[in-house]
């Protein structure tokens, strides 16, 4: 007994009833090519990587089947010219791989049902790590390591509270200031190579 | 004085439940490069075994449009 899936992206327009009328055609085409229907699985609508057809979004449906002698080369065919479906993949697989129907098609299509993208052993994987949440933690690592370094220039914070304590008076006594806080700056700057050392 | 790289444990071989399937297209996604390449094994510390099963399920949701072929610059 050989086991196989197929992966099928429908065009998104098709929604409910149409949606249900052409993945039961499909299932009624696999048992005409010599199948044994197991699972029917919606994903839902979903964007693609790239745009088929001119269609930016799919609705991603995994059928899961098997049999003796299945006649897959005639029902790619179909699929091929099917106007409802804009890609499919069939893969043969082993009987550890087949997914249990977890609810009606009614229901998939409602979306009610939540679906599972991965087996529980691989959702572990995704649900401890994934790039996306990996880029800011690497950030923040480096952020800390220059944290620990920043400490020792004491001087920062306190050049950071002047512009604090009166932002709208500094620029009117900027210019009566300057020439006395210009020559604090260079003192500051000579200060810190020292204070370092 | 040598640089003495720690060397990497595949982490299939580790965690032999974890399976490479062309579905999971989350977990594939780690071994690809910002612009959707597939990373070399000797950078992520995978064995060749199963490296040759992350490029056929790479290039199998490539086909079916879970992974990109290109970068996409829409953000750019």
């Amino acid at each position: 007994m050989k086991h196989y899936e197929t992966l099928i992206i429908i065009h998104p327009a098709l929604e409910t009833s149409h949606l249900k009328e052409t993945i039961l055609e499909l299932n009624g085409r696999i048992e005409k090519m010599g199948g044994h229907m197991l699972t029917t699985e919606i994903w839902g609508k979903r964007r693609l990587a790239y745009a088929i057809d001119k269609q930016k979004f799919g609705t991603y449906v995994l059928l899961q089947y098997n049999g003796e002698k299945v006649n897959i080369t005639e029902f790619n065919l179909e699929a091929e010219h099917d106007a409802n479906v804009l890609a499919y993949m069939t893969i043969r697989i082993e009987e550890d791989e087949i997914r249990e129907q977890k609810a009606d098609l009614d229901t998939q299509i409602a979306g009610t049902v939540t679906r599972d993208d991965s087996p529980k052993s691989s959702a572990k994987v995704d649900e401890d790590a994934s790039p996306e949440e990996e880029k800011p933690q690497d950030d923040q690592e480096v952020l800390k390591s220059t944290d620990e370094v920043q400490p020792e220039e004491t001087d920062e914070p306190e050049e950071s509270e002047k512009p604090e304590d009166g932002g709208e008076p500094e620029p009117e006594s900027e210019p009566e200031d300057a020439p006395v806080e210009e020559p604090e700056t260079p003192e500051t700057a000579a200060d810190n190579p020292e204070e370092k050392r | 004085m040598a640089f003495i790289s720690q060397r990497k444990i595949c982490p299939f071989c580790e965690n032999t439940e974890i399976r490479i399937d062309y579905k999971e297209y989350k977990t594939l996604r780690k071994f690809l490069t910002e612009q959707g390449k597939i990373i070399p094994g000797f950078v992520t510390g995978v064995c060749a075994r199963h490296q040759r099963q992350i490029t056929r399920a790479v290039k199998r949701a490539r086909n079916i449009a879970l992974l990109p072929y290109t970068p996409d610059y829409r953000d750019m």
